[in-house]
């Protein structure tokens, strides 16, 4: 156990390495100059080559990109993320800035989706080839179809425009002012939360019903014990643990979700940080967002798997 | 393994042997929802193929003194700001949702299933490698990686294809991986070993064949979230540069006419939700006929 621990962890670096060398590799092609961004905003025309070649040395722009990339994993092994190309304040600072809208977004669309999914899927599958079950399985693929940026634009055209019930935009932390926190992750939370609610609800559904398949449901049912015992004390354990694997592995959609709702709803968070940084070419800033993104995705695959292996002893891991 | 033999034969073309039409209807009753999706598929299809016939006027027609009308008679869907016919416009899209779909799906697949057989086949060393390098296309945020590859190598189908297929086709290597894997040790594999026949023979004419069922369910899905990610990009103002029509970027045009023309927002959404929604249906039905296991759990 401990050695098909260590083994993971160890993969962990790999990954990082690969993700990273090759974002490197892929922004350094992009075409447009992080420099002449940085000139043409804020000297209007003028391009004076010294002070081109000057910034592009500060920077350490001139460098091949290997030698780029060496430096840049030097200084984060220090805890140095480097500084932004386009303000030239630092890319750690930033990000930190950033991380307590993408929190509330993802905290909010988890427990929505777990609140709705797990429920959903449990009666579903307990009551199977009901009206029921078709009506939450019908509801869970549609919800699975719809583009969340569509769902945002009905959102906002009922809740703003048509009732003027909430604001449309912005995002306040919820110990500033938790009604108005609240109001304003509203919409957010809906359009992402529903996607994850849907795929949760199918996984739930599926575990549930490939446990109630399980000899000692059977059994337990056989030995006269009440259904809703069988389905507290033998059913619910036993498909608790893929349910929460489901919900480890959903970490990944919910931030691939929040870059573009965080983008629709004006939210000061990490995702939005990601397509602010390719639009102006922020080389280093883009670079901190993804090995944030990878990272956080890594880690909870990590643990997922760990935590499983340890809950349950017949998973052999080689 | 027993497999629904009438799924089976819509799925992979097999010759039938009842008449069509008693064919299609015995299907309908079993699996109607992904009937309906195929249906639906089948229209869009046509629709794309005789965008020209379909549409009521070129979709690119500008006319300032029609612009943002309500729905009616002569613009069924509407006009947007430049006075363009919606219906029209959406007509057009469906050639690139359709054409960025297939192609995602062709190019995973043609990455990731032999990369998955090898991995699967010769494991070792090749697994290593092939899997470190799904885990870090997997790690890596999809979405950041399809922007930054369109922004390298310009808005175009193919990049497209390249940037989506990329993303989808880790999915595919695992898949096939595991497969392969369960195939492997299994008799006819040793026993077309000890008679001499080469890796590739094995793989060709043994292991392929048996991983093929799994490959199809997967790229209903996978084809499902190229067209839901070449949406999003064309919203984000990165897909397919205006002034072609596509459902995301048609989108993004009207997402701030929200007050005044919110039908703009309604049909290409509803377009985009309509075709995935289609492809996960088939995607579900064809799993159920094609997997005993869950079948067996379902019923």
């Amino acid at each position: 156990m401990l050695a098909y621990a260590v083994r993971r962890l160890t993969q962990v670096p790999i990954v990082l390495i690969g993700v990273t060398l090759s974002l490197f590799i892929i922004m350094r092609l992009l075409p447009g100059d992080p420099i002449q961004a940085i000139i043409g905003e804020s000297e209007g025309a003028s391009f004076d080559e010294e002070a081109v070649q000057a910034l592009r040395e500060e920077l350490g722009l001139d460098k091949p990109v290997l030698v780029q990339y060496g430096t840049w994993v030097t200084d984060l092994v220090q805890g140095d993320m480097g500084q932004s190309t386009r303000n030239r304040l630092p890319v750690r600072e930033q990000i930190f800035d950033r991380i307590p809208a993408t929190l509330h977004l993802g905290v909010a669309s988890l427990t929505v989706a777990l609140l709705i999914g797990v429920p959903a899927g449990v009666v579903s599958a307990l009551k199977r080839n009901s009206s029921l079950d078709f009506l939450v399985t019908f509801v869970a693929i549609c919800g699975l179809a719809i583009p969340n940026f569509w769902f945002s634009i009905l959102l906002i055209w009922l809740f703003v425009v048509e009732l003027n019930l909430l604001p449309a935009t912005g995002f306040v932390p919820i110990w500033e002012d938790p009604v108005q926190s609240l109001k304003l992750l509203a919409m957010p939370t809906t359009a992402l939360g529903l996607t994850l609610s849907a795929s949760l609800m199918r996984h739930t559904r599926a575990t549930v019903l490939e446990v109630l398949n399980q000899d000692y449901v059977r059994t337990a049912r056989a030995k006269g014990l009440r259904s809703s015992v069988v389905v507290r004390r033998h059913v619910m354990r036993n498909a608790m643990l893929p349910i929460l694997t489901i919900v480890g592995l959903q970490v990944g959609g919910l931030l691939a979700g929040s870059v573009i709702i965080e983008t629709m709803f004006s939210m000061p968070g990490i995702g939005r940080l990601a397509i602010q940084s390719i639009n102006s070419r922020d080389y280093t800033m883009l670079q901190g967002v993804v090995l944030v993104f990878t990272a956080i995705t890594l880690v909870v695959n990590f643990a997922t798997d760990v935590s499983y292996a340890l809950v349950d002893p017949r998973i052999k891991y080689r | 393994m027993t497999y629904d033999v009438a799924a089976m034969e819509l799925s992979l073309g097999t010759r039938r042997r009842s008449p069509r039409g008693k064919q299609l209807r015995r299907l309908f009753r079993k699996y109607p929802l992904a009937m309906i999706g195929a249906a639906f598929i089948f229209l869009v299809t046509l629709v794309a193929l005789a965008a020209p016939l379909v549409a009521t006027q070129d979709p690119n027609i500008v006319d300032g003194r029609n612009a943002l009308q309500t729905p009616s008679a002569d613009h069924w869907f509407g006009t947007d700001r430049l006075g363009r016919d919606v219906f029209s416009r959406i007509t057009y899209g469906s050639r690139i949702s359709l054409q960025v779909g297939v192609l995602a799906v062709l190019f995973a697949g043609a990455l990731g299933v032999p990369l998955g057989l090898i991995a699967g086949y010769f494991g070792g060393i090749w697994d290593g490698i092939v899997m470190r390098w799904s885990d870090s296309i997997i790690a890596f945020p999809n979405i950041v990686l399809a922007l930054a590859l369109v922004l390298v190598l310009g808005p175009s189908v193919l990049t497209l294809m390249f940037a989506l297929g990329l993303g989808a086709s880790p999915a595919y290597a695992r898949l096939v991986r595991g497969q392969v894997l369960a195939v492997r040790e299994l008799d006819f594999v040793m026993s077309a070993r000890s008679a001499g026949a080469s890796d590739l023979r094995i793989i060709g004419q043994h292991v392929f064949p048996n991983v093929a069922a799994p490959i199809i369910v997967a790229s209903s899905l996978t084809m499902a979230g190229a067209v839901l990610a070449e949406a999003s990009l064309s919203f984000l103002g990165v897909g397919i540069r205006p002034p072609t029509a596509t459902w995301g970027g048609m989108l993004q045009e009207s997402y701030d006419l929200i007050y005044v023309a919110p039908w703009l927002s309604v049909f290409p959404g509803a377009a985009i939700f309509l075709l995935t929604l289609s492809l996960n249906l088939i995607g579900d039905g064809l799993r159920d006929a094609l997997d005993p296991r869950i079948r067996r759990a379902a019923s």
